[in-house]
């Protein structure tokens, strides 16, 4: 009787312990099955007026992000959220290195995109270029953008804009995306997948 | 001298009187006003608690910036979208864009809520860059409560 006992206790161990192994290899394979998207190469100017490469960043988890510094909602909404969200990872969080690529070149010269970004957190880097070399960025990444010029407001100009946050991963590839309805704990989440 | 104090003081308890209907309601109360960090173009957003009838806020002012204006954010699909994006999937094919718009309805015995994403009040043409814990006056006009005060405090969170 004493030794059925052992025998189920070691059975149900085992079983567990199987069940454990074999749930492990199907979170591997679903990961590592599924075909990863790196994400592209590119070379812009960064907002101290610096060559920038994307690939600079190889190494390094990457938080990608499209927009313009006279957005007065979505991208001071994202940028702000992203800022405490970093933050809460102290020193851990340093090695995130967050772009914010204009998607209103005409405007955001690389001194006003360091202007802008050093209220939110001074190393964001802003990025811009001429639409030859913006071009092809918003194409890889697939981001819409329109000039929307209205007489009806004093602004100029309004750009329309995908708002897609982008989180790649230390060797490149795409590891998730958000948008600026993501909370705090969200992007934390999602900023904790990277820096693994 | 004290008569004519009285008389003073009967006359002005007869303007309050005649004014009363609009004083003395106070309705509409703004709450919360805040704003994000900004150099150029600020957004403002805040609360509007309405304990009356139907409303409608039709202007801002303020002393920061060149221009203030009602502004609607608005999620847009942008033409030629597809879901075989193998990118981000639905992900991208979601962009915001701006409008601006003449007023902004105040629903009856409700709270209005200007939040990220919907209606906000946009500060164009800043004076200066509005930092972390800056305080910005306004002066909200409703179409039938009149002009509000509000003062909104620049977070970055």
């Amino acid at each position: 009787m004493r030794l059925s006992g052992i025998f189920i206790v070691r059975a149900v161990a085992l079983a567990g312990l199987a069940a454990c192994v074999v749930s492990a290899i199907a979170l591997w394979q679903a990961r590592h099955s599924a075909r990863l998207v790196y994400a592209q190469n590119f070379a812009l100017v960064d907002d101290h007026g610096r060559p920038f490469e994307f690939s600079q960043t190889r190494g390094r988890p990457v938080v990608l992000f499209f927009g313009y510094t006279n957005c007065p909602d979505i991208c001071p909404t994202t940028l702000a959220t992203l800022a405490h969200a970093k933050a809460a990872f102290g020193a851990r969080g340093r090695d995130i290195v967050v772009l914010f690529v204009t998607v209103d070149p005409g405007r955001d010269t690389p001194a006003v995109l360091a202007r802008y970004l050093a209220l939110f957190d001074p190393s964001f880097v802003g990025l811009t270029g001429n639409v030859a070399q913006l071009a092809p960025v918003f194409s890889a990444y697939h981001v819409y953008h329109e000039v929307v010029h209205s007489t009806e407001t004093a602004s100029g100009y309004l750009v329309t804009h995908t708002a897609t946050i982008y989180f790649i991963a230390r060797d490149g590839h795409f590891q998730t995306y958000g948008d600026w309805t993501d909370s705090r704990d969200v992007l934390t989440r999602d900023l904790k997948e990277i820096l693994s | 001298m004290k008569r004519s104090a009285t008389l003073v003081g009967a006359a002005v308890t007869l303007a309050a009187a005649i004014t009363l209907p609009a004083a003395a309601a106070p309705t509409i109360a703004v709450t919360d006003a805040w704003s994000r960090p900004a150099t150029q173009t600020g957004g403002v957003f805040l609360t509007i608690a309405n304990r009356g009838a139907a409303d409608r806020l039709v202007d801002a002012a303020s002393n920061v910036a060149a221009h203030v204006e009602l502004h609607e954010s608005v999620i847009v699909r942008p033409p030629g979208t597809s879901s075989a994006n193998a990118m981000a999937g639905a992900a991208t094919s979601k962009a915001m864009t701006m409008r601006r718009v003449r007023s902004i309805a105040i629903a009856a015995d409700a709270a209005t809520v200007l939040k990220p994403g919907g209606y906000h009040v946009m500060l164009i043409g800043l004076k200066q860059p509005l930092k972390s814990g800056d305080r910005v006056r306004l002066r909200l006009t409703s179409a039938h409560a009149g002009v509000i005060s509000t003062t909104a405090t620049v977070r970055s969170m």
